[in-house]
């Protein structure tokens, strides 16, 4: 899940790059045919590797009753030659979450809106760490346009290997200390007169993507991915993510229907609820969210369901 | 600092079975690499969906340049605004319909049919020149799984309908 979240962090930096390039006339070349060019050269590259090293998922086998290539599936996926032991206990174990998930047949149950809501809330905190208002603060307070892109990307590479020590925390954390450096922009904004380009301006912006970058965007997919079970997560998941973008959008109508030029908005308007939403975010996951390390799929929904 | 809280984690008596070492040296990051590659070869076609969908995103929302550019200049608020959302639209509409598609197809035909017509797509906007709507077209292509997954010829008829108008009234040029 953190690779998956990376690519996208990986695109969105290539983007900043362009721009910057572009912009700065570094080539004369506009950077709309640069990225059409680069998505016509991305996309046959995806279905070539997707007809070659696609395998399909143990769990929709095993949902259609097509058991055997379920197996085989596995044993490819986990770089064996034949089914051993702990290859035998994985797909005994994806079967029973099938099984145990055949059973609850109701989508919108107490316990599941529950955690959907849950998912939602944290959800929201990568919405107020990544919305058009916030990126044109802290692209717009530095020199160059990719420094921001960089340090997330940089960051979420990092953090694709140490996510799994203790996910609870990191999340804690970097929602935390995220909401914390933005109130620290908010007094910075109002109290110092050339903040645009500053020294305060670059640390500041390099400290919001790295804490923002260390956990908010990944672990908020990995724990949506974990809280559901395999019948009702691509609905959750599609609801979540539907109320994210519906937000992204308003706050794209916000920063241009507005009517001011976009560096006299009031900090308050943006900054100070998107502080509130990540130190928010922290407590939420403090106490609503299981601690789901090591776990397996069902272990982790099994957590997950048990926990409230 | 201990984050676990008393109130409902002590009750739970879940415990991981299979606890597996986090990876130390370069050795055994480059073992575990090694015993997962065929995983992530598997989500490569995955990664680059998402890294194409991350340079949409970021020319919408991460791009403080967006008002400067030479189409942009000539288009009012609304036009600027209404490219912007297209894609947070467009993949809201995906997500609706994926949702439902993904208990009934496969995998790989989601991926190779979505990636083909997504490759048709942009060849059709570096010849023709209209960029407006790719997003909308996108919602056509996943029209087009519907219909192949449900038969239908109403949202066959939509989905030319949607193409027809994309294609004959666009705002800006692309190049």
């Amino acid at each position: 899940m953190t690779l998956i979240h990376t690519s996208l962090l990986t695109g969105v930096f290539m983007v900043s790059l362009i721009n910057d390039q572009a912009y700065n006339e570094i080539f004369d070349v506009n950077p709309d045919v640069v990225i059409g060019v680069i998505g016509v050269v991305i996309v046959p590259i995806g279905m070539i590797f997707a007809l070659f090293f696609s395998h399909e998922s143990p769990v929709y086998l095993i949902k259609n009753q097509r058991d055997d290539e379920a197996l085989a599936v596995l044993i490819r996926l986990r770089n064996k030659n034949k089914e051993n032991q702990e290859i035998r206990a994985e797909f005994n174990e994806l079967k029973q979450m099938v099984d145990e998930d055949a059973q609850n047949h109701k989508t919108f149950d107490g316990q599941h809106m529950k955690q959907l809501l849950i998912i939602i809330l944290v959800k929201l905190s990568f919405v107020a760490s990544f919305n058009l208002p916030i990126n044109f603060l802290f692209i717009g307070s530095v020199d160059t346009n990719y420094y921001n892109g960089l340090v997330r990307l940089a960051v979420c590479i990092v953090s694709m290997f140490v996510v799994d020590i203790n996910k609870k925390q990191y999340l804690i954390a970097s929602a935390g200390l995220s909401g914390v450096v933005l109130l620290a922009t908010v007094s910075l904004f109002s109290f110092e007169n050339n903040y645009m380009g500053s020294l305060a301006a670059n640390l500041t912006a390099l400290l919001f993507q790295v804490f923002a970058g260390w956990g908010v965007g990944s672990l908020v997919d990995i724990y949506s991915t974990e809280a559901f079970n395999t019948n009702k997560k691509p609905t959750y998941i599609a609801i979540a993510t539907t109320i994210e973008y519906i937000v992204q959008i308003l706050l794209v109508c916000f920063v241009f229907f507005y009517d001011i030029s976009f560096f006299a908005i009031s900090p308050y308007a943006i900054l100070v609820p998107s502080a509130l939403i990540m130190i928010g975010t922290s407590f939420v996951v403090w106490y609503f969210i299981p601690n789901t390390n090591h776990m397996s799929l069902r272990e982790a929904r099994n957590k997950f369901f048990k926990f409230y | 600092m201990n984050f676990q809280t008393d109130r409902n984690e002590s009750n739970v008596i879940i415990e991981p079975n299979n606890i597996q070492q986090q990876p130390v040296t370069a050795m055994q990051w480059f073992q575990k690499f090694q015993d997962l590659r065929p995983q992530t070869s598997s989500l490569i076609a995955g990664t680059t969906v998402m890294m194409y969908s991350g340079l949409h995103l970021g020319w919408g929302i991460f791009n403080l340049y967006i008002g400067d550019q030479k189409w942009a200049k000539q288009q009012d608020r609304n036009t600027l605004v209404l490219c912007i959302c297209s894609w947070f639209s467009a993949a809201i509409l995906g997500l609706i319909f994926t949702a439902f598609l993904i208990k009934k197809t496969s995998k790989m035909i989601l991926y190779v049919s979505l990636n083909l017509h997504n490759d048709l797509i942009y060849l059709n906007i570096l010849f023709t020149g209209h960029c407006f709507s790719f997003s909308l077209v996108e919602c056509y292509f996943v029209l087009i799984c519907i219909r192949d997954s449900c038969g239908s010829f109403c949202i066959k008829t939509i989905g030319w309908f949607v193409t027809w108008y994309c294609l004959s009234d666009s705002p800006h040029s692309w190049m």
